[in-house]
Formats: structure tokens, C-alpha cells, sequence
């Protein structure tokens, strides 16, 4: 099928018109040729491309040589729309002739360049147009005004906001610039309330100049300044004003009501556009800026967290401290007593290896030994007690005590289990002594050791770090670790302890020794100078299972009005150098939530303080971290 | 000759047969003697006060359940009986402040670290109760077998001296 031919626009000019009109991009094929056509060229031209429009432009022209054409455009068929263009002053003949001969459309004397596509466009196309070629205008016309109404709408993408708004209320400013009866562009001076939180508002404010606080009760939300619009929020959502707008200082405004800004929206295609894209960006704006606020704050937070969990092992820290100094002398007796010990030892085994022994005294003195070693040595109370019902054999009282320390007075070491009937002399009981010294000596050693290694064990298991779960531990060997550790604090007091049997428990042991140490260190502090602490523990299966730890001392108690205070973060009665940092309690109280258990306390002035901490047994410790 | 009383106090047994055993050599002279706890010391010495005995050195640990060693020896020094006894703290772990007080108010006249060695004991011993004697014995000559002999020596040949310079 033959390619429908594209209508024409035929141009019959002597002048250079404007160049879009032979643009190719446009629905119309121009052909321009001079008046001094024939009718002969018409009708070829015609038949090449149908002409649809005619522009006619008889500026200067000579009537008498046109007059082919207006006899040839009163008979073509089907009139052709004609556009003609006139010197400033068209003679009267010319319009006649205009009018009677042809179907003009519209008569442009003294024409601009612009003027005449913008007319051909209006005109076209024209009545000869066809069908078809009318449809893939109007399509074509379309998508033009939906490419250039998307390309207005993201084209602002390239657009900073400032230029963006510039441009807005510029635009707005020009729509007021003779219009503006009501005084819309306003100017006003500091500390002029636009919008009020809480309250209805009904007006968009464009802020061309100064700048206005947005506050939320007392707080400053945000400042806006030149471009921002305010109460955009509440004029679009028929919503009360979220915050409070004020200007802080002398501040040009475009204040517009609904009706108002309708009509400016009306106004020109563009504005709505362009205003849709300054309100996105603007909510975007709050958006982004509450969203970094939010991110923020949870930086904040969780940089408090962790500063909090490292004060709690600060405070871990500095209690270990203190404790360490008074395990290390704990340390120190039984070292000394070992020191000794073995000197003494070294001391002693030569008078025995040497064969200097009678073999009666030897016999005997290995009994002594075997003794010595086995058996806890009599309290000195008993020793006393003894030598003396011993005092009228042995006369003088170092001998007697002797006697009796080498535990010769218990038949069954003698050999035969017969004791000499006569005192021993002295010379006698120093050949003994030296096998009791070995003994008593090699049983010390041995006592101190354990005891060393005891503590050691305790001391690591202290000092160590809870797993990151949970375990299965007996809160008993928490307790007699840290009593082990506090020994040596502990010792001035009495105390006693009543550990019941326990299940044992899904925790965390070492955050929960730090909270025995704390209590008790804090008991031991208030009972300044003695006292008597009694702890306890239980296992309590009604009406929930739970573990039952309670500390009481006989102390000065916490007064009532701070007993509530007390395990706040900085509470402290105590002054630096104290036990720990002096934040243990809220710390005790952590670690107690943390096994999901609780902590309280009773307290009578003079009477005593009694802490009570319940551990469900079903409980699931959460991490520490 | 008189009843001296050396007592010993700390409330580790180990710790007390040690130091006991390292100051066995002086009873010969003294009735040496070891207690496990102040309370019990202040009976040990009370019943050989009633026997006509006289405390001449004490030797206290200072962290002891109930009374502290310190509290203890300035106790003694606050009664007539005792105040002319030795004290000596042997321990780990005075407080510092506790220690100047005790010295201050004339209750400490040795401070021994813990752990310590066994001459070092027994010659710091065998000074103040050198001291003692000759402070406070009508006759200190024949503890110059067990103390400082020299010194014992000299003050009595410079007693005798003095004895005999006033009889001219």
C-alpha cells in the first residue's frame, strides 16, 4: 500500500519565516515558494502533498500578481484554510479579496518570527488534514505534553532545593506582582506566630526571606529559612499544626489560603508540579533529618550502654582490686607458715638421721611423728589445760607443756601402749621434740598448701569472666568462693553461714559473686569496727521454684528515706577510697533483673539490714552484654 | 629470778607453731607461750600475773577475728601491769594508719612483716627483751645465755661501776 502522503503546508512567501515552521520534527510538510507561482505548480504541488494549510504572506506583495491565486482558491476544492500575513496597514481591497475569496483563518499584520509557528500550530491541523494524520497528530501532540509535563516534574531533579524554591516563589511572586489586593506578601517583624501546635491552621507560608523556628513544646524542632514553606503539613492534611512557627527574625512571607492557592496553581501548569516537588522534598527533608536524629540517638544509646557495662566492670575492677590486696595477705600466713615450716625441718632432721636416737626413743618418736602429722594440734587452750594436770611429774611448765604438745600423755604412742613410768627429762623430751617439730611442721606444710591452693582456685575462678551463656552452677560454691576471697575482711566479723541444698541454677555464677561480695562488703562497712553477719541460703519450691539468698547484719541499718535511693546508679554513702566505685548496688540490681530474680531489702535503724534475693530456678539469664 | 612471760598471739595455728617453734630456744628462761585469740590471751596473761609472773614481751598478729592486734597491744599498754611488756606486731597487713596510732600511743615497740625469717624473729625478740630485763630484772645476768649477752654484760659491769663509785 502506498505511504499516505504527509499534508502540506504550503508557505507562499517573498520573506525568511521562522525556521521551526520548516522543522521536520513538525506534523506538516512545509514547502515554501514565492508568489510568483501558477496554477499549474498548485496543482502539482498538490497532488505531491495535499495541502492542508495555506500561509499566505502578501507583505509587499503586488495584488495583480496574486490574482491567480484567489481565483484558483475560490474554486479548489474543499477550502483551504489560509493564514495570511499583511503589512501593517492592509489596504481595504486586499482584506475584501482575503475575505470573499478564500476561507482565511486569521489575518497577522506585522507578524514576529514566534508568532507565526505559535499560529500555524493553533491552525494545524486543518480541516484538510486527514483522519489518520489528525490522530497521530493529536498523539503525537499528547505525548509531547505528557514528555513535557514529566520532564518539567523530574527535571527538578537537577535542581538544589534552593534554586527549586527560588523558582517557586519567584513564580509566586510574579502571580502577586499586580494581584495582590489582599497584601499576601507580607513582611513580618520578629516573634510573629504563623502557626500555633495543637491548632487548626489553614495558610501555606512560603518563607522568601529570614527565617522561622519550629518548636514542639519548649524544644526546637527545626529552623526554616529562605524557601521553606510552613505549615505545609497541616494545610494539606486538614491536620492541627504539629509544631509551633515563629519568626526569629524580620521575615518575608507569602501567606496563601486554600482558595488562594488554588487560583495560583491554575495559573500556570507548571507551578503545580514543581510545588508537589518542593513539598515531597521538603516532608523528605524532615524525614531524613528526624531518621538521622533517630539513628543518633540510638548511637547515643548504645554508646551508653556499653559505658554503662563497662562501669559495671570497672566497678568489677575495682573491687577485685581491693579484694586482691587482702587475699595476697591472706596469701602470707600460710606462706610464712610454709617458710618456716620447712627450715625448721631442715632444721630438725639431722639430730634424727644421725643415728644419735636410742632405739627405744626412736620407736617412740616416730609414734610422736606419725602423730603430729595426722592429728590437729590441741588448741593452745587445751595444751594449757593439760600441762597443767601434768604439772605435779613435771615441775617445770615447759616440760609439762611439751609433754603434753607431743601428745605423750595419750597412752597409745608409747610403744606397747605402756608410758615410762618415771617423767621423761629433759634431755629426753628435746630428742622428741625434734620428731614432733618434723611431724607438726610436715602437717603444716601440707595444711598450708592446700590452703594456698584452695584459694588460688577460688581467686581464679573470681577473677575469671562469665561464658557469654549461661551455665548450670551451685550458687553455694558462688557464695563460700567469694566468703573465700573475703576471708580476710570477714575475719574481724563473725559470721555464720546457713547454706541449705540447692538445685542448681541456670546463671551467670561470676556476675552473681560480684553480687555477694557487694552485699556483703557493704554489710561489712556498715557494721564498722564488728559485728555478726548471718547468711542464708534455700531452696523455696512454693509457689514458685526459686533460690532464697538473704545477708543480714546486726549494723546502724539504712535509713528509711534512702532505703529506696539505694540502688540508684550514683547513690553512695560512702566516700572515695571505699569499697569498689560505690555504684555496687545498682549493679547487684542489674545482675539480679538480669536473672530475672529480685532483690529487696528490710532495715531497721539499730537493728540490721537484711537483703533478701530471690533467683527463679525456670529463669533465663539474659546475656550481660 | 622472775616468772617472764613471752607470749605469742595469731589466730592461724600454723602460723603460731611456727613462730612459737622459732622462739623455742628461749625457754630456758621464759614460759613461752601461744595464744589463738586475743580473748584468750588476755586470760593467759591475767592468770600468770596472779601467779607473780610479769608479761615481758607479747608478739600479736594484727587481723584477728573479734579484737585487732593493734587495739590489743595499745590495750596492754593502758594497764599498769602490762604496760612495761614488749609489744611486737608480726603481720602481713596493718593498716598504715593503724600502725602510726599504735606507735603514737606507745603501744608498739616492733612492727615484723610477715613472711619472716627466723633470725630476724629471734633477734628482734632477743633485743626487747633485752630491753626488758634490763629495764625491769633485778638480775639480768643469767639471761645473757639466751639475749643480747654483750649488752647484758656491759650494763651490769656499768652497774656495778655506779654501784660501787656511789659506796665510795
Amino acid at each position: 500500500m502506498e505511504e499516505e502522503q504527509t499534508s502540506c503546508l504550503l508557505v507562499l512567501s517573498e520573506h525568511r519565516l521562522d525556521p521551526g515552521l520548516a522543522n521536520s520534527a513538525a506534523p506538516w510538510h512545509m514547502v515554501q515558494h514565492s508568489l510568483a507561482c501558477d496554477h499549474q505548480q498548485f496543482v502539482e504541488l498538490n497532488q505531491q502533498h495535499p495541502i492542508a494549510l495555506l500561509l499566505l504572506d502578501l507583505r509587499g506583495a503586488e495584488l495583480e500578481h496574486t490574482q491567480w491565486l484567489f481565483e484558483l482558491l475560490q474554486t479548489f476544492p474543499g477550502d483551504l484554510p489560509v493564514i495570511a500575513l499583511s503589512d501593517p496597514q492592509p489596504t481595504a481591497e486586499l482584506l475584501t479579496l482575503l475575505i470573499n475569496t478564500s476561507n482565511l483563518q486569521r489575518i497577522l499584520s506585522e507578524p514576529d518570527s514566534g508568532q507565526v509557528l505559535d499560529l500555524v500550530e493553533q491552525y494545524w491541523p486543518s480541516t484538510r488534514t486527514s483522519d489518520s494524520q489528525r490522530k497521530r497528530w493529536l498523539e503525537a501532540r499528547l505525548a509531547a505534553q505528557v514528555s513535557r509535563f514529566r520532564s518539567v516534574f523530574f527535571d527538578y531533579t537537577t535542581m538544589e532545593d534552593e534554586q527549586l524554591s527560588e523558582r517557586f516563589i519567584s513564580a509566586l511572586y510574579r502571580f502577586f506582582e499586580d494581584n495582590d489586593e489582599h497584601h499576601l506578601c507580607r513582611r513580618y517583624s520578629t516573634d510573629h506566630t504563623l502557626t500555633e501546635e495543637g491548632q487548626a491552621n489553614n495558610f501555606l507560608w512560603f518563607i522568601a526571606k529570614g527565617e522561622v523556628v519550629l518548636r514542639k513544646g519548649e524544644l526546637e524542632v527545626a529552623r526554616m529559612g529562605e524557601g521553606s514553606i510552613v505549615g505545609g503539613m497541616s494545610f494539606v492534611t486538614g491536620e492541627r499544626a504539629f509544631t509551633t512557627g515563629v519568626t526569629c527574625d524580620t521575615t518575608d512571607v507569602i501567606k496563601l489560603d486554600r482558595p488562594t492557592f488554588a487560583k495560583v496553581l491554575d495559573s500556570d501548569s507548571e507551578l503545580l508540579p514543581m510545588f508537589t516537588n518542593l513539598l515531597l522534598r521538603m516532608f523528605n527533608r524532615r524525614l531524613q533529618k528526624s531518621i538521622r536524629t533517630e539513628v543518633e540517638l540510638q548511637n547515643t544509646l548504645s554508646s551508653l550502654d556499653s559505658a554503662h557495662s563497662q562501669l559495671i566492670e570497672q566497678e568489677k575492677m575495682a573491687m577485685l582490686g581491693q579484694l586482691i590486696a587482702g587475699v595476697a595477705h591472706e596469701l602470707n600466713n600460710p606462706v610464712a607458715a610454709i617458710t618456716r615450716g620447712s627450715d625448721t625441718i631442715s632444721q630438725q632432721l639431722p639430730a634424727l638421721l644421725n643415728g644419735s636416737v636410742p632405739a627405744d626413743s626412736a620407736e617412740l618418736g616416730m609414734n610422736i611423728l606419725q602423730h603430729a602429722l595426722s592429728t590437729p594440734p590441741l588448741s593452745t587452750a587445751e595444751l594449757r589445760r593439760r600441762a597443767k594436770e601434768h604439772g605435779d611429774r613435771y615441775p617445770n611448765g615447759s616440760d609439762a607443756r611439751r609433754f603434753v604438745s607431743m601428745s605423750l600423755d595419750n597412752d597409745s604412742l608409747w610403744p606397747g601402749g605402756k608410758p615410762a613410768r618415771k617423767p621423761l627429762k629433759s634431755a629426753q623430751l628435746d630428742t622428741l621434740e625434734h620428731y614432733q617439730r618434723v611431724g607438726g611442721f610436715l602437717r603444716n606444710i601440707s595444711v598450708c598448701s592446700e590452703r594456698i591452693a584452695g584459694l588460688v582456685k577460688r581467686l581464679k575462678h573470681y577473677a575469671g569472666q562469665d561464658s557469654e551463656r549461661p551455665v548450670q552452677a551451685q550458687i553455694n560454691d558462688g557464695i563460700a568462693d567469694t566468703l573465700a576471697i573475703m576471708e580476710n575482711r570477714l575475719k574481724r566479723y563473725e559470721y555464720e553461714c546457713e547454706l541449705g541444698e540447692l538445685p542448681e541454677l541456670h546463671c551467670y555464677p561470676i556476675a552473681l559473686q560480684q553480687v555477694w561480695t557487694n552485699i556483703i562488703a557493704n554489710a561489712l562497712d556498715a557494721m564498722e569496727g564488728g559485728g555478726q553477719l548471718h547468711i542464708e541460703s534455700r531452696y523455696i519450691s512454693d509457689p514458685e521454684p526459686v533460690i532464697e539468698v538473704v545477708f543480714a547484719d546486726n549494723g546502724p541499718g539504712i535509713p528509711q528515706e534512702i532505703q529506696q535511693r539505694i540502688f540508684e546508679l550514683n547513690f553512695t554513702t560512702k566516700r572515695e577510697g571505699n569499697f569498689g566505685l560505690g555504684i555496687g548496688l545498682s549493679v547487684c540490681q542489674q545482675i539480679i533483673n538480669q536473672h530475672g530474680g529480685t532483690i529487696s531489702l528490710e532495715s531497721e535503724p539499730a537493728q540490721g539490714t537484711r537483703f533478701t534475693i530471690h533467683l527463679p530456678l525456670q529463669g533465663n539469664p539474659l546475656s550481660p552484654e | 629470778m622472775e616468772k617472764l612471760l613471752v607470749l605469742c598471739v595469731d589466730d592461724e595455728r600454723e602460723v603460731l607453731d611456727s613462730v612459737l617453734n622459732d622462739l623455742a630456744p628461749l625457754r630456758e628462761h621464759f614460759t613461752v607461750d601461744g595464744a589463738e585469740n586475743v580473748a584468750e590471751a588476755k586470760s593467759v596473761i591475767e592468770d600468770y600475773l596472779k601467779e607473780g609472773g610479769q608479761l615481758a614481751l607479747i608478739l600479736a598478729d594484727h587481723i584477728m577475728p573479734v579484737d585487732l592486734g593493734i587495739d590489743f597491744l595499745i590495750d596492754l599498754n593502758q594497764q599498769e601491769s602490762t604496760l612495761a611488756a614488749k609489744k611486737i606486731l608480726l603481720t602481713g597487713q596493718a593498716e598504715l594508719q593503724d600502725t602510726i596510732a599504735a606507735i603514737n600511743r606507745g603501744g608498739l615497740n616492733y612492727y615484723l612483716a610477715k613472711p619472716w625469717s627466723s633470725d630476724e624473729l629471734q633477734r628482734i625478740v632477743k633485743d626487747k627483751l633485752t630491753d626488758y630485763v634490763l629495764e625491769h630484772s633485778s638480775n639480768p645476768l643469767p639471761y645473757a645465755s639466751v639475749l643480747d649477752s654483750e649488752r647484758i654484760f656491759g650494763a651490769v659491769s656499768k652497774g656495778r661501776l655506779d654501784v660501787s663509785s656511789t659506796s665510795i
